[in-house]
């Protein structure tokens, strides 16, 4: 490759003014989606097909669009984001799927993004892509193969083209580098949250302060996991059979928010705000008596008016326990509103002239579908993972949020992890992942067939083709009931293998 | 040329810590206002460059005393000052990597946030928090946690199936009837067909994301603390039992107390706002309510509230100034008292001139309690009492600064005369007159002064009486002409007959104390504004010698008095 080197001095930028920011988030949003077009077209069609070549006459026209801004026009990835020249891109609702295919090409690639010169030319471009497109863009254990790859890219000596060395910008000590030690780090994370969830909660309970500090630390680290892969902590909230779901609740409702609000594109302070106001959404319930929480029977009245108070009481308990800042005041506002619905109804009963919060409505889908699967004693009967979706949709439009409902059942798919699958292949499988690309065709690790538990389990992608592509290799013949067999699909979800 | 570029980069390195220190430092010490600190900033984010230009990237590690890069140490913690190093290692900050492209204002948010943690105050985010929010883009830091809570893992399952049990399950669930189509699931529930509910879910409609963007939007108008404070009284509000009422405010009074400890003044200020209107507001529907939120308004100007907030002010000439005066205007005269014993506690200029201000504006319509100051114990209350009863000029004080001229301190009596010389009453000339023979020098002459331009009659005896005491030849030949000249400006007939005879004495040795004397009483005749005065003045002047130019000196000025008399009318 001929280009210096990315992390040399930026090329002078104009002044930055609004306008000059804005074509360069327009720019860069649009070099990110015609990477992603140009990566998926090559693969699919030759490359002297006339829709590769009108993608490659796109991606020309992006970049010299680029040009006339600045005479280097770079995009590169870290921790869940993309840079157009130094500058973070916004995250889009609808560029989700871009995002994580591009990342993750690069990733194999052993790249942290690309880097064009003014005058770069057709051709060398061509032979990019026509290298990439040879590329499995899924992630690989394999390291020396990365490296292997990332040597060769470099040896191509592209005229103007530049590949970036991948950054990490978190911070807490090295990054993982294997799916292995990404699903460590991840059980990790989840299993410290949940322990500080429950260390927090147990000082709040009784009138003790607690240190704000290294929960947002906890959060953090949460986002960062979910920045860098969400699959990982997502198929961790399939786990329920802790001893005290409680803690394990609030931090699966955390997740499910931050995801949430990452699609939507909140930033990372908003992003914080959230989680943290997500764990603490049924802090009140630490007023109800023990006795009453664990009630198998059904409620009576006066039950019920004790329960319904748990919002006020979460209020109380969040701003006596914590000085009141922008996290503890989200967390008081969601731990008022979560049970409050849509169209006005819900509890508690108390008016206010405000809009039910953006954050309150999201941590209220969170809640009400983590809840449903959880099996809780006050609750229904358990119900299975799409079922709940299922419910959920029905009350979209008068309990919850339409459009932030469609935006969960996109993240969780039509087979929400830790669904169990039988496929037609005969095969047992546990969903570890939904498929952005195609949501009634997840990630699904193999357990077992008619022989009996597998030695080796292994992940695989419903959405993979035989040799003629016409045809799925696997298909879903229908959801299993783990609860009909005693199957405990938490020590396949905490298995170490990849 | 390269081992002149490693030789240079941890000096340069070196430098920009030197200079990131200094920065630091001068930024709490000048206002914000200030060009100071912003010149110190610039000169640190050249250093940054400079360093910048000598390697690929700025590598620093972080030990409790110094930080280093490539091995070298590039800062030392001084004893006795705050330290850098230490600041980021008790955060858990362990590394910090800077890259070439980061742009101004990324620096200036490093700067900032390294700031907040520098003049650190309780219960603000540690560094590493604020640096994960700042979502830097060119700084690469890694920080250890100083805590390690427990992991909690779930119940560990019992096994129950064997290799035969699993395989019958596949095999039973494999012979139930299969789905008609791929996208049919079986899974229907209540007649929901999982086509119908995530069919269109992965196409994202413009419509989706303009009421995404709109929510993200609206989110963002207003603040969310202000909102979290109307929602803990709207509850107050809305609790029937008044025992449950109770609970909730005093919630709310420890959230004040939490926010004063944590200097959060905007939040404050709201929170005293809500507290005086919901006590205006609940005043017709519960005066037992409107009574006690009146108490926490109250409290926020009670002495331990002020106390705090001296603390605060004097900590910094500069630093949270403007705040505190917002927080101070928001009190009623309930705090007056509290106030003017602040400024007998406050180190620094501005915030004294702040907390004057504000009593003075709050005093003028309770005069009374901020005239009991004057009775403290306390010299420096009595003293900030005694000034703000001046500077509030209401006569109904005028009673209470004369026994502040009494007291036994000078600072308390000086302060009194000042006071009592801005009114134009005969009480307070009065209480001036017997300030003349004040033990204190600046006291009496004050007194003198004001006596003689508002030529006090009454005052004449009691100048003339120390002019005629010992005491007299004790004073400076200054303030001795000027008790001349108040004997002249207050005395008429009765001082013109005692100058003339003055003047006109001699003494049967001659020398300087009667000479003297004898030319302040012709000087003091200028004073004067009858017709005779004026006759033996220009008498004089026609004498020859000492008498004929004192005369003459003296005349002038009266001329001069009278011309500008003349024009002014």
């Amino acid at each position: 490759m001929t280009l210096p080197p990315v992390s040399t001095k930026p090329q002078p930028v104009p002044v930055e003014d609004e306008k000059h920011r804005v074509q360069l988030e327009e720019v860069g949003q649009d070099l990110l989606l015609q990477t992603y077009v140009m990566m998926k077209t090559s693969r699919l069609y030759d490359h002297d097909n006339e829709n590769y070549s009108r993608q490659l006459t796109r991606l020309m026209e992006v970049l010299e669009r680029g040009f006339r801004l600045t005479n280097v026009v770079k995009l590169h990835a870290a921790d869940g984001y993309f840079f157009f020249n130094d500058k973070r891109l916004r995250v889009r609702l609808d560029g989700y799927l871009a995002n994580k295919y591009v990342q993750d090409v690069l990733e194999t690639m052993g790249a942290g993004g690309f880097a064009f010169s003014e005058g770069v030319e057709r051709s060398a471009l061509d032979q990019l892509f026509r290298r990439i497109c040879t590329i499995d863009p899924n992630p690989t254990d394999d390291e020396a193969s990365i490296e292997k790859i990332h040597a060769e890219f470099e040896s191509l000596n592209l005229p103007k083209i530049g590949l970036a060395p991948r950054m990490n910008l978190s911070s807490s000590g090295s990054k993982p580098k294997t799916i292995r030690e990404k699903r460590r780090m991840a059980k990790q994370i989840f299993f410290r949250a949940v322990g500080a969830a429950g260390e927090a909660v147990s000082q709040m309970a009784i009138d003790k302060p607690v240190n704000t500090t290294q929960l947002k630390r906890i959060v953090h680290s949460l986002i960062d996991q979910i920045l860098s892969d969400e699959t990982y902590l997502l198929e961790l909230t399939a786990l329920k059979n802790f001893d005290d779901y409680t803690f394990a609740h609030s931090i699966n409702v955390s997740i499910y928010s931050i995801t949430m609000g990452l699609r939507m594109g909140m930033s990372k302070q908003l992003l914080a705000e959230l989680g943290f106001a997500a764990i603490f959404h049924d802090i009140g319930k630490t007023r109800i008596p023990k006795d009453l929480l664990n009630k198998p029977s059904a409620l009576t009245s006066s039950d019920w008016e004790k329960v319904r108070r748990h919002p006020v009481d979460g209020v109380l308990v969040l701003s006596s326990s914590m000085t009141l800042d922008s996290h503890v005041a989200r967390a008081m506002i969601v731990a008022f509103e979560h049970h409050k619905n849509l169209d006005g109804s819900g509890y508690p009963y108390i008016n206010r002239t405000a809009d039910l919060n953006l954050f309150s409505r999201i941590v209220a889908i969170a809640d009400f579908f983590d809840a449903l699967t959880s099996g809780r004693k006050y609750q229904e009967q358990f119900i299975g993972f799409n079922e709940a979706l299922v419910e959920l949709t029905k009350q979209s439009g008068k309990r919850f949020d339409p459009s932030l409902v469609r935006l969960f059942l996109r993240i969780l798919g039509v087979y929400p992890t830790g669904t169990l699958l039988l496929l037609d292949s005969g095969e047992l499988g546990i969903v570890i992942s939904n498929n952005p690309e195609d949501i009634f065709r997840p990630r699904v690790r193999i357990i077992a067939n008619t022989g009996g538990f597998v030695e080796k389990s292994s992940v695989v992608d419903l959405t993979a083709k035989d040799a003629s592509g016409d045809r799925y290799l696997r298909n879903v013949r229908h959801i299993v009931d783990p609860k009909k067999y005693n199957i405990d699909i938490s020590q396949f979800i905490l298995a170490d293998s990849t | 040329m390269l081992t002149e570029t490693k030789a240079r980069y941890p000096l340069a390195v070196s430098d920009f810590l030197t200079s990131l220190c200094r920065g630091l430092k001068t930024s709490v010490l000048y206002p914000p206002t200030s060009t100071i600190p912003s010149e110190f900033k610039r000169i640190c984010w050249d250093k940054l460059q400079s360093a910048l230009s000598d390697s690929t990237r700025v590598d620093l590690e972080v030990t409790r005393q110094n930080i280093l890069t490539g091995g070298d140490i590039v800062y030392k913690s001084t004893p006795g000052e705050v330290s850098l190093s230490e600041t980021l290692h008790r955060d858990g900050v362990r590394t910090i990597r800077i890259y070439p492209s980061i742009s101004r204002d990324e620096f200036e948010c490093l700067f900032d946030r390294l700031l907040a943690v520098y003049s650190r105050r309780e219960s603000k985010d540690d560094i590493v928090n604020l640096f994960w929010e700042a979502g830097f883009e060119s700084i690469e830091y890694e920080a250890v946690d100083s805590f390690v809570p427990a992991e909690l893992s779930p119940a560990a399952g019992e096994v129950t199936l064997d290799d035969n049990a699993i395989g019958n399950i596949v095999k039973s669930e494999g012979e139930q009837p299969e789905a008609k189509s791929e996208s049919e699931s079986p899974a229907t529930r209540d007649g929901v067909k999982f086509p119908e509910v995530f069919g269109s879910v992965q196409t994202v409609s413009e419509d989706e994301k303009a009421a995404v963007s709109e929510s993200l939007e609206h989110d963002q108008e207003g603040s969310i603390e202000l909102v979290s404070v109307d929602l803990l009284f709207d509850i107050a509000a809305a609790e029937q039992d008044y025992h449950e009422f109770l609970k909730v405010l005093d919630n709310i009074d420890n959230v004040f107390n939490r926010l004063l400890k944590a200097e959060f003044f905007p939040l404050l200020i709201y929170l005293m706002r809500k507290f005086r209107d919901s006590a205006a507001d609940w005043k017709e529907s519960s005066r037992q309510r409107s009574e006690r939120v009146r108490e926490s308004y109250h409290r926020c100007g009670d002495r331990i509230r002020i106390s705090q907030i001296t603390q605060i002010l004097n900590r910094s000439e500069h630093e949270n100034i403007e705040q505190v005066r917002s927080y101070l205007e928001e009190l009623d005269s309930s705090a007056l008292a509290q106030l003017v014993w602040m400024l007998g506690e406050l180190k620094h200029y501005p915030a004294r001139k702040l907390v004057c201000d504000l009593v003075v504006a709050m005093g003028r319509k309770r005069p009374e309690i901020v005239a009991s100051g004057i009775y403290d114990s306390r010299w420096y209350v009595a003293r900030n009492a005694a000034m703000i009863l001046g500077e509030i000029g209401s006569e109904k004080s005028i009673p209470d600064l004369r026994k502040a001229s009494e007291h036994e301190d000078e600072r308390v009596r000086w302060e009194a005369t000042i006071s009592l010389s801005g009114f134009d009453t005969d009480a307070a000339l009065e209480h001036l007159a017997r300030l003349v023979n004040d033990p204190s020098e600046r006291i009496r002459r004050q007194a003198t002064k004001r006596l003689t331009e508002r030529r006090f009659k009454p005052a004449f005896d009691a100048i003339l009486s120390f002019i005629e005491s010992e005491s007299f030849g004790l004073v400076t030949p200054a303030e001795q002409r000027e008790l001349f000249r108040a004997l002249g400006a207050t005395g008429a007939d009765r001082a013109l007959d005692y100058l003339k005879k003055k003047a006109t004495k001699r003494s049967l040795f001659g020398g300087g104390a009667s000479r003297h004397q004898r030319e302040l009483a012709v000087g003091a005749m200028a004073e004067l504004e009858d017709e005779e005065s004026y006759r033996l003045l220009k008498e004089w002047t026609t004498k020859k010698g000492e008498l004929g130019e004192w005369a003459r000196n003296s005349l002038a000025k009266r001329d001069r008095v009278r011309m500008k008399t003349d024009e002014s009318r």
